[in-house]
């Protein structure tokens, strides 16, 4: 496909999306110019924009110029709230990531999706790209690329025993969340505790730990905000702390009260299910408290005897 | 009133649930508590925040928020509000898809808020605001001679976007009747409403359609107090109230 001959301005503002995204390039070898020099090279590397065909820039620029007004409103808030505490200026960090959005658009907009497809939702997919470049942008600066594991925060994958218990999966009819695996563990703990763990009671303490972490997990696949609510309040265990977290008065314009009332229910709620869910591996309080009192090397009654 | 024995065991069975978490989540340490998969990208995250991902990658970028503070603070600044109660009012009704059911310390706490607020069916109160609904009408039998109703009250309340007028009536022949209009639908979503005992026992369930319309019967209901409790995307109203003697 040849290069269209720039349409005067007028011509553009006639003509509809469709036809607008009809006219820019399919592939980046049709949408930039030759670079005939290394410096080209050099520069195009850096900013490509430069090189875009004028009647791409053209095209480009009448649907940045449509779709921007209604966009910017709605983006801008977002942008602001999740600007890092260590940019410092809310307004300042919206205005660059709505600068970024644009050479982003200019860039990467081509006549079919990022599959190959004709836009289902123009706007839509432009939202998208401004949400993208906004949140890339706010990771950067805290020094967290997104796709990148943390060196303090890589842990380890979910183990396979995350599997549900076999007769829960079947009742839910979903595909099991990981390969099906033996879910018993030894659970005579009164037998296994002592205050110095032996390899057998630390197997069995990590094996405990492992079941309850894959319930956890299992658990969070469809249920992600109840599930940050339980843990955070296992570690913070301050309700208001947890409410501003979980459901900032953004979310809900309610007093804290109500919130906090709203935030009561869904960690309640997840005790309940996520308490069902241990009882189904034989677990109980009896069996987990203790471990925990192995663990942190309180004296028994019957040790105290 | 003594409580149903399933109800009660039921009861005890959560409290032994709850225990076994709070146990098992205190053995876990902070690294336990941590991410089990890198942050996802900003492209998967943006699709995210508008509930267009697929299912398994949604399920997949659930598991990761759950656990993440920074992504669940962007999910909550990127995302929709509206998008945001919705899915809690999802997960907060998940297991019983209707109606929403409460635990016992959630109930007493919607008791302690509503109690102060009771609509005896029986007594003329006078249009005017009364705790969460503001009355519109009272009818009794000496103005409604044809009608079926030998008492009525019009009452109108907001839950979230919507406001309904929710007409509740004593029939001639002692049952309970209730209409609910969706007067100002700005979310054209069902209503999900139960009616309940004090103790929060469900003693009937149902939900409007997409308008807020519906109507009901029941024939025979307790003199007790009742509650009628109201559920929209995550925003809820209750209505208490007192059969006649």
């Amino acid at each position: 496909m040849g290069t269209p001959a720039p349409l005067a301005e007028a011509s553009y503002s006639s003509l509809s999306d469709e036809q607008l995204i009809e006219l820019l390039p399919a592939s980046d070898e049709e949408k930039y110019l030759d670079r005939t020099t290394p410096a080209d090279e050099e520069r195009f590397k850096k900013e490509p924009e430069l090189f875009i065909k004028p009647a791409f820039m053209e095209a480009l620029h009448e649907l940045w110029n449509r779709h921007y007004p209604l966009l910017e409103r709605k983006v801008r808030s977002k942008l602001w709230k999740i600007c890092p505490r260590q940019h410092g200026d809310p307004d300042s960090f919206a205005r660059e990531a709505l600068n970024e959005a644009y050479l982003a658009f200019i860039r990467r907009i081509k006549s079919r999706d990022a599959k190959g497809e004709k836009y289902s939702n123009f706007s839509g997919y432009v939202y998208t790209l401004f949400l993208n470049v906004g949140r890339d942008k706010a990771r950067r600066i805290i020094g967290r690329p997104p796709g990148e594991e943390d060196e303090e925060e890589k842990v380890a994958p979910m183990p396979e025993h995350c599997a549900a218990p076999p007769a829960k999966r079947a009742a839910r009819g979903k595909k099991p969340d990981s390969p099906p695996r033996p879910t018993s563990v030894p659970l005579d703990a009164a037998a296994d505790v002592s205050l110095d763990e032996t390899p057998d009671q630390k197997f069995s303490r990590e094996e405990l730990i492992r079941i309850i972490k894959g319930v956890i997990y299992r658990h969070s696949l469809d249920n992600p905000i109840s599930t940050q609510t339980v843990l955070l309040q296992s570690q913070e265990d301050n309700w208001t702390k947890v409410t501003e977290a979980v459901m900032p008065t953004e979310v809900l314009k309610k007093s804290l009260r109500r919130r906090t009332d709203v935030v009561k229910d869904l960690y309640e709620k997840d005790c309940l299910e996520l308490g069902r869910d241990l009882s189904e591996y034989g677990i109980t309080s009896e069996h987990v408290f203790h471990f925990r009192e192995a663990g942190s090397g309180t004296t028994t009654p019957s040790e105290e005897e | 009133m003594a409580q149903p024995h399933h109800q009660k065991k039921s009861s005890e069975q959560g409290l032994e649930h709850k225990h076994v978490l709070d146990a098992g989540l205190k053995l876990l340490s902070a690294d336990d508590l941590k991410p089990s998969t890198p942050c996802p990208d900003s492209l998967t995250f943006a699709v995210y925040v508008q509930g267009q991902l697929g299912e398994d990658a949604r399920r997949s970028v659930n598991a990761h928020v759950a656990s993440c503070s920074e992504c669940y603070r962007e999910y909550l600044a990127l995302a929709e509000p509206e998008d945001v109660m919705k899915e809690i009012d999802r997960e907060l009704h998940s297991a019983t898809a209707a109606p929403p059911e409460r635990s016992p310390e959630a109930w007493r706490r919607v008791m302690d808020r509503i109690k102060r607020f009771v609509i005896d069916l029986g007594k003329t109160y006078g249009t005017g605001v009364f705790g969460p609904v503001l009355v519109i009408a009272e009818t009794s039998v000496a103005k409604g001679k044809h009608s079926s109703l030998k008492l009525s009250k019009l009452l109108e309340t907001s839950i979230g976007n919507n406001t309904y007028r929710i007409q509740l009536g004593v029939r001639r022949d002692g049952a309970f009747e209730c209409e609910i209009d969706g007067h100002k639908i700005k979310d054209e979503t069902c209503l999900r409403l139960a009616v309940r005992r004090g103790t929060g026992e469900a003693l009937f369930l149902t939900e409007t359609n997409v308008h807020g319309n519906t109507n009901f019967v029941l024939a025979k209901v307790p003199q007790d107090m009742l509650v009628l409790d109201l559920h929209l995307d995550g925003h809820e109203s209750q209505i208490a109230f007192r059969m006649p003697a």
